[in-house]
């Protein structure tokens, strides 16, 4: 296996180039598949709801499954409140439906779907909580069986609340995904598009998971290479198929001491800071001194143009100025969500303090505990920052510290972060290069027939392996020079055609965030020690039985368990054991794997995470094809003005054509004379 | 400068300072930190041997994404180097991988020039020399180099 880059020996153009071969090595563990099938069932019932989904956060139970066959479109924007809501969380749910809110009608349509609702889960013991969530409108959500179990126990257990979150959200919304991709869209969907990808990069503070955030941090901020679909990135790193997007560290020296590091990482935003300047939105009208309400509508837009500008020109000024506002606007909608993070951060802080001040007894410790549960925080603690920094690497390609598991190439099995895979992405459309030899290459290395990509795009090409449609694309491009292509990524380290990259995802003790524990209340390995050291209530240890027991029925039922943070009764330390044991013997099947091909199930590659390639190279080449068409019809018209010189030189040639055949004539006559 | 330097920058940067390649040695302008001032010699056994060439290199805004921006700045009578100093190397189009480095795409300007490639020109009449009659083209470049890289 060539995993080094192995293009240094390569001297001159390129002939020396150590091309990995990828084996299909399909030798996973089982244990791999039960898990991703589990998550995919997740992930079924994110997509099968259509527009709601459920983070199930604290919770072991997603309860969503006596509703996942409630896909009916008029009640996805449903999401029944927990009777229980505690009314602190309410005001920050409030509070976020406040700042997502643009306009009255969006408020409405915030509070249902977009906006973030936080709800009192309940607190069990020390930890068990379960989220339950009910979609499905007026018929009305009955609560199963465990949920109404845990909601009697948030009752029971009196020491606070844990927010635990539902996300209604758009992220999965899914309607989109079966629009005509080839419609011809209107200035204002394009721009609506726009916005909604912006706002799905921005890092919010409760986006969690394993530490990581769900949007990137800005390594690299180019907009054309963030122009991947965050929607399906955001799913697989929910689904723990890619690494979360960690905040990275600049430099890690490995002799700082805890309270060092955790100097360094407690001084991390959510977002590279932007520069509030930016040179092409400079002298532009219509932006400046403008409040936020303002910066919203692009109705008022019209009023800024320079009137003294033709139509062409205003067109373009108009589609700039809504550029650099919505810039502005990404701006503060990340300072929003780092401001929040910062006081969350603030109000951890002062807890720490106020509980290192007084002196300590059980009493006050419990006190401290509660006040830090009920910072509901999302901000990961000391324990997991420091589970997560000391053991993180270098990125070869950003050159930034975080935290692993990383990605690993499909290929060569080469380290990659988050950030700079979906850096990478096909280039555009464009003519094929002179030389050919290098596609043959690919063809032939390229040993999957993956109807992965089901891009319904091309009704006729759906059915078509990536393989056909690669040989086919080869084919037009012997045919008729010219036709626009599109290659496949590669490997950045070995050049492998169709990059993809696997996660491994973190053993279980180290999750959190969605689907898992808050990173507030990350306890780590030592969960269960740490547990029993813990005073619990009567009440508690009660319900935490009963909910093992739920636990252990649903999972019977086969249904999503996605955390062994659990209680520390036996049943549920049996399931943390077994999920634990699963899961080591996962990492070391994972470990000894080879290359995979690119169509296997936990690969996820450049083109899934892109999926609408194939429509933008058909639109492109549709266009040329306009172009040429538009340049032949052209080429024709200047053949035909000259059309009166044509028929002079016509006539002419006819005058010299009959002279000659006369002369011709005339010897053939002398000659028989 | 709108943006601040990415780390990996800075970080190459200092590497290259710290850990300098045999052979190349690349400053970045005071001014200008994306912007290098770089000096390779001449292969060994090759007809560039013995010379020192300067060459600029540009880290563009979406380096490492995208490749570096080299140039010779010393005149070179090479194949697959132009009369402005162009390269022709697909490490520095194509083939251009974001694993790549400054340290690497000058190591692999540094192996053209041991290994001319007269089969992919850039400069036609060079290369048509260099197919026609090797050693008059190897004597042509051994006298530019004593001429221009010494």
């Amino acid at each position: 296996m060539g995993n080094v880059p192995g293009r240094l020996e390569e001297g001159s153009n390129g002939s020396v180039r150590s091309r990995t071969r990828s084996n299909s090595n399909l030798s996973i563990s089982s244990s791999n598949d039960t898990l991703n099938s589990r998550s995919r069932r997740n992930s079924n019932q994110y997509s099968a709801a259509n527009t709601t989904n459920t983070y199930s956060n604290n919770g072991i139970i997603n309860s969503n499954n006596n509703n996942k066959n409630n896909t009916n479109k008029n009640n996805t924007n449903n999401n029944t409140n927990n009777p229980g809501t505690s009314s602190h969380s309410k005001s920050l749910g409030s509070r976020r439906h406040s700042h997502t809110a643009a306009s009255p009608i969006a408020t409405t349509y915030n509070a249902s779907s977009v906006g973030r609702q936080r709800r009192a889960g309940s607190l069990v013991g020390s930890l068990l909580a379960s989220t339950q969530h009910a979609f499905g409108g007026g018929a009305g959500s009955s609560p199963t069986t465990p949920s109404s179990m845990t909601m009697t126990m948030s009752s029971a257990s009196s020491n606070g609340a844990t927010p635990t979150r539902s996300r209604a959200s758009s992220i999965f919304s899914s309607s989109a995904f079966f629009d005509n991709p080839y419609r011809k869209r209107s200035t204002r969907e394009r721009q609506k598009c726009k916005e909604e990808h912006y706002k799905g990069l921005v890092v919010r503070y409760d986006e969690v998971v394993d530490g990581g955030y769900l949007a990137p941090y800005g390594v690299h901020d180019d907009e054309h290479k963030l122009d991947y679909n965050e929607n399906v990135v955001k799913k697989l790193i929910i689904e723990r198929k890619l690494q979360p997007f960690y905040l990275p560290l600049d430099d890690y020296e490995p002799e700082w001491n805890d309270t060092e590091l955790l100097k360094w990482v407690r001084s991390l935003t959510l977002h590279q800071p932007y520069s509030a300047y930016v040179e092409k939105y400079e002298d532009l009208p219509g932006i400046e001194g403008l409040s936020v309400k303002e910066l919203e509508n692009s109705e008022n837009i019209e009023k800024y143009l320079d009137s003294s500008l033709s139509k062409t020109e205003r067109k373009i000024q108009r589609s700039q100025i809504f550029t650099a506002r919505l810039y502005k606007r990404k701006i503060l909608w990340q300072q929003y969500e780092t401001d929040f993070f910062l006081n969350e951060k603030l109000k951890i802080d002062s807890a720490k303090k106020s509980k290192f001040g007084e002196p300590v007894d059980g009493k006050t410790q419990s006190q401290a505990q509660s006040l830090s549960f009920r910072c509901e925080s999302w901000v990961p603690n000391d324990k997991l920052m420091l589970d997560l920094y000391r053991n993180g690497t270098e990125c070869p390609i950003c050159f930034l510290y975080y935290p692993g598991p990383f990605n690993i190439s499909r290929c060569c099995e080469q380290p990659i972060c988050t950030e700079c895979f979906v850096q990478i992405k096909r280039k555009d459309p464009h003519i094929p290069a002179h030389e050919n030899n290098e596609n043959n290459e690919i063809d032939e290395i390229d040993e999957d027939d993956d109807n992965k990509n089901n891009n319904d795009v091309n009704e006729n090409a759906s059915t078509n392996t990536s393989k056909r449609r690669d040989s086919s694309a080869q084919e037009e491009e012997t045919d008729q020079n010219g036709t626009l292509i599109s290659e496949p990524t590669s490997c950045p380290y070995c050049a492998t055609p169709n990059f993809g990259v696997v996660y491994t995802p973190p053993p279980f003790y180290r999750r959190c965030g969605i689907n898992s524990v808050l990173p507030g209340e990350y306890k780590g390995q030592n969960i269960v020690s740490a547990k029993s050291a813990t005073p619990t209530s009567a009440a508690a240890s009660a319900t935490a039985s009963a909910t093992a027991s739920a636990a252990s029925t649903l999972a019977t039922e086969n249904s999503a368990i996605d955390s062994p943070c659990v209680s520390s009764t036996g049943v549920s330390d049996v399931i943390l054991e077994e999920a634990e044991d699963g899961n080591s013997a996962f990492v070391s099947q994972i470990a000894r794997r080879g290359s995979l091909p690119a169509h296997h199930e936990s690969v996820v590659t450049s083109d899934a995470i892109r999926p609408d390639w194939e429509v933008k190279l058909n639109k492109a080449r549709e266009r040329q094809k306009k172009k040429y068409l538009k340049a032949t019809t052209i080429h024709l018209n200047n053949r035909l003005v000259s059309a009166t010189e044509l028929a002079r030189l016509e006539d002419e040639m006819l005058d010299k054509a009959i002279k000659m055949s006369l002369s011709s004539n005339g010897n053939g006559t002398a000659a028989n004379h | 400068m709108s943006n601040p330097l990415p780390k990996r920058i800075i970080k190459e940067t200092a590497r290259l300072v710290s850990d300098p390649v045999p052979g190349i040695t690349a400053v970045p302008n005071e001014e200008n930190l994306r912007h290098f001032q770089v000096e390779i010699q001449g292969p060994s056994e090759s007809p560039y041997a013995g010379g020192l060439f300067k060459l600029e290199l540009y880290l563009p805004e979406d380096y490492p994404m995208e490749p570096p921006k080299v140039r010779f700045l010393t005149k070179i009578y090479h194949p697959n180097i132009d009369r402005l100093g162009r390269i022709c190397l697909d490490v520095l189009k194509n083939n251009w991988s974001p694993a790549l480095q400054i340290r690497t795409i000058l190591l692999s300007i540094q192996a053209l020039l041991a290994s001319p490639n007269p089969h992919d020109p850039l400069a036609n009449d060079v290369a048509k020399e260099w197919l026609d009659n090797e050693s008059a083209a190897l004597q042509k470049a051994k006298e530019c180099t004593e001429k221009y890289a010494k």
